[in-house]
């Protein structure tokens, strides 16, 4: 630390004195300039003198330098102090009917003029729903954005009363979900950090639409709103670097530093702000700090020998919320009172003005000053705005406001509404808040506050937020385009993988002239796993700013080609970051009203597991896409071993309502579920999106045989009848590449005068769900006749014992059991993958073709079709270890 | 954060640093320098040529 220690004063003031001088002289651009070049000039002498990534803990905009506000102060804090109270008041009638009904009241009480100055100054709507601005709100202060839109007359007084109370429809939803509010909610951003990640991709979704002329980004901008505690979530910091690289100056962060998250501070020993402003900084992003408000600007004035700045400096985070909770005498001894003479720089102020010195972050003035500023920067970076604030700001320290526990507080007691009612100056009667249930307030219909609420979102383009709901409609080809027909011949000789089938479909899908522009394929750096780099130099790769290189492989066909216009987005190592991109194309019909058809190919492994709650989002946010899941099941990743080799990222698909899955064989299946898929979303606007698995075994792919289709799509069909002459049969079911296992194990059981029909199932989630709702029509209406499930209808009238095989965990072929009219055994790859040939990792999981087989045999021994002779010959031929240990446990 | 509490007050002059520090090795008061450079900057120069200046002030009254 001995560069710290100050050993020659008169030096440094030369110094001080110098900068300071050039700043007085010659302006702040001048002194940067100066900064700069001694920077590089001790970058170049090897000195090693670090740039700090901190500066004081004030407000980066002069006072000097901020805009006059264009608005009506006064008015703006009436519509504010009516909006705050009706958040309450959603919130406190809700539980008060059903205490476990929940709900937040103190983050929206820090966060609402951050809202309300971007409400009406700055958030852009449009008539279409697709031109404006997209802000993504945090999560847990829904109740304040509700509340704004029942002053603007969106929202009713019985929408207010259903907060949290959606059963039976008209309900308003806890958070922000498209799901259950379709033309209201855009984004889904709770859980923790999936806002911050989505909108740094959207921002740069925005920016590919407009350099590929498919959609202007004209002004638009991209605000998300999040909180300090919400910055430890990885997803929330992790894609800092792509704002910044790919040049998003659209892109505005609010973070609400009201210091405080569910159990306590974010950061009581330290400064959140300061570790903040650091990690953006060193991100590239611009960093506007809104840290006081104007009633700190005389005192800080006044500051000439830096004493107030130095102990704002050094309080930490704990010591802030104390003030707040405590009020003005015990902030007036613990903050001033640690240095006497600050202590006399406030002997004028009362206790009570002291208190009312506010944070940055409920001051208009310094907000507008900052989102003026953010708005206007044309550095080419994103910015973050750093707003300093109070968790529960006017709710009284005795009724919440900064309290260790504000963020849980869901009810409030007389003598607080009360207190809140006098501190914005509502009017309501003290009989009225004694007498009933909390009273909503809106001013009149003519009410000043009412028509400048409506001149305002009128001048900013209209009501926010809106989700479109009115999307182009794509006229799909039909199965005998080229795009699938080569996939529908089959191969004839040839092995191929299904990746490689899937890969040709897709090419065909760019090429094709109504949808080629639409199809956005995105890869997290694994396109030569798949087969993709041909695609490369076909549809380059999506940069930004141009290739600036040539690249090594320039002279071959297929080289590294990227481009302005390229098409491709290669995200790099980052699946958060590619799902994120992924839901930006995915939703972009409902926010850009541009159709497009995202493609996301990754590693199996590395997708629902990994990225599950972003998919989950996907599915509320009503995301039409496909997800593609390569090198999937677990014993066909073969060398990679226990943590690549996916055996269960299915049963994962399968939680998600709206998504279909698929674990399909043959080139032809894949034709048509692609086909269908595209149908479906895009021309049938089905809220739905797709997960197919890929894999990379090579293998000769038939034709497709006559009359497969619907089954394909329904999950499955019969591939290859037994021979009719064996009245000994079984059924085999197999999906993926065990399917030919299970072909496999057929031919096996000839030997044995066995016949087996074997079928291919293209999903067992699609079996599985309409045959739950087979079920429960049955049961609401016993009386009448249904159609029985597809799967029971294909299998009951086939004789024998059925056998499915799958490369994922037991469960996911299990799942059918129940509507399965015949014995059932299931073989999966439950337990840890591990590296060796697929031939022996599929007798290790028993799941290859004499498994199969075996199995089959046992089955129709149990039913005393076959002799225990027979079993024992084929665990001879077959070299069934009855003694091995089971892999679940090996 | 070592300097916070240093006031800056010698911004009414503009020079830099190495200026400031000939003078303060002189013992020349900069406020009393006429300025040559760009925007009233004192540079290198002024210093040396008001310390000859007062040094044949001096020879004068002493002749
Ligand atoms: C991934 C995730 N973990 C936990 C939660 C539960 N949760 C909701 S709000 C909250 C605290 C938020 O604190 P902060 O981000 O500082 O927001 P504030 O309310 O203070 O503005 C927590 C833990 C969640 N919604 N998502
Ligand atoms: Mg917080």
């Amino acid at each position: 630390m001995k560069d710290t220690v100050e050993i020659d004063k008169s030096e440094t003031q030369e110094w001080l004195d110098a900068l300071a001088s050039v700043v007085d002289r010659e302006g702040e651009n001048r002194a940067r300039f100066l900064f700069n070049s001694l920077h590089s000039y001790s970058d170049k002498q090897g000195l090693n003198i670090a740039r700090t990534f901190n500066t004081a803990h004030r407000n980066t905009i002069a006072v000097s330098d901020e805009p006059d506000y264009p608005g009506n102060l006064d008015i703006e804090r009436k519509l504010r102090a009516a909006i705050r109270w009706n958040s309450i008041a959603m919130v406190v009638r809700a539980n008060a009917k059903d205490k476990s009904i929940g709900g937040h009241l103190a983050s929206y009480m820090s966060s609402s003029t951050l809202y309300e100055v971007g409400f009406n100054h700055f958030f852009k709507g449009s008539p279409t729903r697709c031109e404006g601005d997209l802000v993504y709100f945090q999560g847990h202060i829904s109740p304040g954005i509700y509340a704004r839109s029942y002053l603007e007359g969106r929202l009713s007084e019985e929408q207010l009363d259903r907060f949290r109370r959606e059963v039976g429809g008209g309900g308003l939803p806890s958070y922000p979900h498209p799901y259950l509010m379709p033309d209201y909610w855009q984004f889904s951003t709770v859980s923790m950090g999936l806002g911050p990640i989505q909108a740094i991709y959207q921002a740069r979704l925005m920016k590919y639409l407009h350099n590929r002329d498919l959609k202007p980004l004209g002004e638009r901008k991209v605000w998300a709103f999040l909180g300090d505690g919400e910055c430890d979530e990885v997803e929330t910091l992790g894609a800092l670097n792509l704002a910044s690289r790919e040049k998003l100056d659209n892109l505005i962060f609010v973070i609400n530093c009201n210091l405080q998250r569910l159990d306590g501070p974010v950061r009581g020993n330290d400064r959140v702000m300061e570790e903040l402003e650091s990690s953006f900084l060193g991100s590239h992003w611009n960093v506007i700090k809104v840290v006081w408000g104007s009633g700190w600007d005389a005192l800080l004035e006044s500051d000439h020998d830096g004493r107030l700045q130095r102990l704002m400096n050094e309080t930490v985070d704990g010591e802030y919320q104390n003030f707040k909770a405590q009020g003005g005498a015990y902030t007036r001894r613990h903050f001033f009172g640690k240095d006497p003479e600050l202590l006399a720089r406030v002997e004028h102020l009362s206790d009570q003005d002291i208190e009312e010195l506010t944070r940055g972050g409920h001051d208009s003035l310094k907000i507008y000053a900052a989102y003026q500023k953010a708005v206007k920067t044309t550095n080419g970076k994103p910015t973050v705005i750093l707003a300093h604030t109070v968790k529960g700001y006017g709710m009284g320290s005795e009724h919440g406001e900064a309290d260790m526990e504000a963020h849980n507080i869901k009810t409030m007691e007389l003598e607080g509404l009360k207190r809140l009612r006098d501190r914005f100056a509502i009017p309501v009667s003290d009989e009225q808040l004694k007498s009933g249930p909390m009273p909503y307030y809106r001013p009149g219909n003519d009410a000043p506050e009412t028509d400048y609420l409506h001149a305002r979102r009128t001048l900013l383009g209209g009501y926010l937020p809106a989700r479109n709901t009115d999307h182009e409609t794509l006229s799909i080809p039909a199965l005998d385009d080229k795009v699938f027909t080569a996939q529908l011949k089959g191969t004839g000789e040839r092995k191929i993988s299904s990746t490689m089938a899937f890969v040709r479909v897709l090419t065909g899908l760019t090429k094709h002239k109504q949808l080629g522009e639409r199809i956005v394929p995105i890869i997290p750096d694994e396109a030569r796993t798949f087969g993709m780099e041909g695609m490369f130099r076909q549809l380059g790769i999506y940069a930004a700013g141009g290739q600036k290189y040539a690249p090594v492989d320039a002279g071959q066909i297929m080289y590294y080609r990227e481009d302005i216009k390229g098409q491709i987005l290669e995200e790099g190592i980052t699946e958060a970051g590619a799902m994120a991109s992924w839901i930006a194309a995915a939703t972009s019909h409902a926010n850009h009203g541009k159709m497009l058809i995202p493609f996301y190919i990754y590693y199996a492994m590395f997708g629902f597991q990994r990225i599950g709650d972003l998919a989950w989002a996907a599915g509320d946010m009503l995301t039409r896409g496909f997800m593609v899941g390569g090198t999937a099941g677990r014993t066909t990743i073969n060398g990679e071993g226990l943590q690549h080799q996916d055996g269960h990222s299915h049963l994962m698909a399968s939680a998600i309502p709206n998504c279909r899955t698929y674990d399909p064989t043959y080139g032809y299946e894949i034709a048509v579920i692609v086909q269908h898929g595209l149908k479906e979303m895009y021309e049938r606007h089905k809220e739905c999106f797709y997960y197919l698995t890929i894999m990379n075994e090579n293998y000769a792919h038939p034709a497709m045989p006559d009359g497969a289709q619907e089954g394909i799509i329904r999950g499955m069909y019969l591939l290859q009848a037994g021979e009719d002459d064996q009245k000994t049969r079984v059924q085999l079911l197999g999906s993926g590449t065990i399917l030919r296992e299970a072909e496999a194990a057929r031919e096996l059981l000839l030997d044995f005068d066995v016949a087996a029909d074997v079928w291919s199932v293209t999903s067992f989630n699609e079996l599985r769900r309409e045959a739950l709702e087979y079920d429960r029509q049955r049961f609401m209406k016993p009386q009448e006749v249904y159609e029985k499930p597809w799967l029971t209808q294909a299998l009951e009238n086939r004789s024998g014992p059925v056998i499915a095989a799958t490369d994922y965990m037991k469960l996911y072929a299990d799942q059918v059991r129940a509507w399965v009219p015949n014995d059932y055994y299931v073989l999966g790859t439950d337990g840890f993958g591990r590296s060796d040939s697929r031939e022996q990792l599929r007798a290790f999981f028993e799941v290859d073709r004499y498994y199969i087989a075996w199995m089959a045999l046992v089955a129709l021994c149990e039913k005393g079709e076959v002799s225990a002779d027979i079993v024992e010959q084929a665990m001879n031929r077959f070299n069934i270890e009855p003694d091995r240990l089971s892999p679940l446990v090996s | 954060m070592e300097n916070d509490t240093i006031t800056v007050t010698g911004h009414q002059i503009h020079a830099a640093p190495c200026v400031r520090m000939l003078a303060r090795t002189l013992g020349v008061n900069l406020a009393e320098v006429e300025p040559s450079g760009l925007k009233e900057r004192i540079v290198e120069e002024d210093v040396k040529n008001f310390v000859r200046h007062v040094m044949d002030e001096r020879k004068r009254k002493s002749e």
